[in-house]
């Protein structure tokens, strides 16, 4: 019998199973190397050229010096590290209430109503903008915190979840029942992976809310429960007119996005939907 | 649909053939138990049908029926670790068999979305084999593909039914096609969905060289109002 080994689709059948661990810096093209090497040339030199003070705009390599005796000395660490605790308590409160509303919404008419209405009328106000809110409520402390951080997160990480199960495609759905799954089988078996794509997409962005906001939150208000993150840090070195070092704090800022951005998103994307072909 | 009534025997392959809009699919859907008929029995063995089981597998015309997230081999075993009570062992080896009755061993660990239509037919036809469904229940499996492999896949088919005697119910609205595969056929009209005639098909076999082949293509097309001079070719 014949089959359709010989068809020229059948050949990318035989790609290798273990795809290498992507590294975000072998991505990185040529030009984008070039530019980032320009700009921290420009830093490095232009200050001097233009006579600027040193306590206003200090030099790479200054910055670069003070954020590496930051991370040695821990002290930078401990502030990210403060930092990224709080974030992660917050979205995952934020993520779980998500998924339970996006369950409502997705059993019920008034659960859908509400979704709609509560990310429209949220989606113009920035989380942070609640914060002297939740200070009256919750006092100078963590909850405050992660009262806005749920807020950030759980609003859009809810609609990207229920846009995927919508989308979950119909065939599917009768596959799993024709085996006889059905309530939560059903929902573990077809739904949540199927709706993966969306689900990370949803991560993605809360993630984006929830750092924003964080950052914010700490440099407006400073101190949260007695130690603060890399916004509290930045904040006190501006006080201090350490310039250096509050270039340093948003140096972590920025690297800590990129590393979540492309390190984690970006690796869990292709390890999973991009390799499955179920990417947009 | 009003007043449709017709029996499958074991082991036959039944097919429903008519436009789109005569309710075939529907039929069909509701044999698998995934709606109720408003009227009227669905009896099977004699009793009547419950929800969906896995004595009636169905497949479908859509390619987006193979979970992408799995293998070819994680969607046949899927099925039969989901629903039949067998062990790891059991059913690995049940779903290796049954991926190279229909031509895929060798494609194991391929994802679906790198299959060609024809292989992703292929996969779906497997893991409902695997599960050793009393009836195999099939919606249009091969109206989404091109014209050459779909010929080859109704030889496949009769191939594969030749080594399971699976009783197979066939939906489509190609003359060839049912005439290629049905042991009987069930000629359907649209609105209301009705059936116009149940007729043997003693050329199932023997293909167009059977004395009976033209004679019982040129009266299904009488009843489907194609005719000569309306739509010869129809595929």
């Amino acid at each position: 019998m014949t089959t359709e080994r010989t068809v020229p689709e059948a050949g990318l059948a035989r790609r290798p199973g273990g795809l290498a661990w992507p590294s975000p810096v072998r991505r990185l093209p040529a030009g984008k190397i070039l530019i980032l090497l320009l700009l921290l040339g420009a830093w490095e030199v232009l200050p001097r050229a233009l006579h600027a003070n040193p306590l206003l705009f200090p030099r790479a390599t200054t910055v670069l010096r003070v954020w590496v005796d930051g991370v040695t000395s821990g002290e930078l660490l401990s502030y990210a590290g403060r930092s990224l605790q709080v974030l992660l308590i917050g979205m995952t409160l934020g993520v779980l209430g998500a998924f339970l509303l996006a369950m409502i919404a997705l059993f019920t008419r008034f659960g859908r109503d509400l979704l709609e209405v509560m990310t429209s009328m949220f989606n113009p106000l920035p989380a942070i903008a609640l914060f002297p809110l939740a200070l009256l409520w919750f006092g100078l402390g963590i909850n405050s915190m992660i009262f806005v951080l749920i807020h950030a997160t759980i609003w859009p990480m809810a609609l990207s979840v229920l846009t995927g199960f919508v989308t979950v495609p119909r065939t599917l759905v009768l596959v799993g029942r024709n085996l006889g799954l059905r309530g939560w089988p059903l929902a573990a078996a077809i739904y949540f992976p199927a709706a993966l794509p969306a689900i990370l997409t949803g991560l993605r962005i809360a993630w984006a809310f929830a750092w924003r906001t964080l950052i914010a939150a700490e440099l407006v208000f400073g101190v949260i429960g007695g130690k603060g993150g890399l916004g509290w840090f930045i904040y006190q070195k501006r006080y201090y007119l350490e310039t250096p070092a509050v270039f340093a704090g948003l140096a972590t800022i920025v690297l800590i996005g990129l590393v979540v951005e492309h390190g984690i998103f970006r690796t869990a994307e292709e390890r999973t939907v991009k390799r499955w072909g179920m990417s947009a | 649909m009003e007043d449709v009534s017709f029996q499958v025997r074991r082991g036959e392959k039944f097919v429903l053939l008519g436009p789109s809009g005569c309710g075939k699919s529907t039929l069909l859907k509701a044999v698998a138990g995934f709606i109720r008929p408003s009227s009227g029995a669905l009896l099977f063995k004699g009793q009547a049908t419950p929800g969906p089981g896995i004595n009636r597998i169905l497949v479908f015309q859509e390619f987006d029926q193979l979970l992408p997230w799995k293998t070819v081999f994680g969607n046949v075993l899927f099925g039969l670790r989901a629903a039949a009570a067998l062990s790891r062992d059991e059913s690995a080896a049940r779903a290796a068999r049954y991926l190279q009755m229909v031509g895929l061993d060798g494609f194991e660990d391929a994802y679906p979305h790198t299959l060609s239509g024809g292989m992703k037919q292929r996969v779906a036809l497997a893991r409902s084999l695997a599960l050793d469904p009393e009836v195999l229940l099939m919606d249009e499996p091969f109206g989404s593909l091109d014209a050459l492999t779909r010929l080859r896949m109704q030889g496949e088919l009769n191939r594969i039914w030749r080594e399971t005697q699976k009783t197979i119910l066939f939906v489509t609205h190609s003359i060839p096609e049912a005439m290629r595969i049905g042991h009987r056929i069930m000629v359907m009209s649209p609105r209301p969905g009705r059936a116009k005639a149940l007729l043997d098909n003693p050329s199932v076999d023997v293909g167009p060289e059977s004395p009976e082949f033209l004679p019982l293509q040129q009266r299904i097309r009488t009843l489907l109002g194609v005719a000569d001079g309306e739509g010869r070719r129809d595929d």
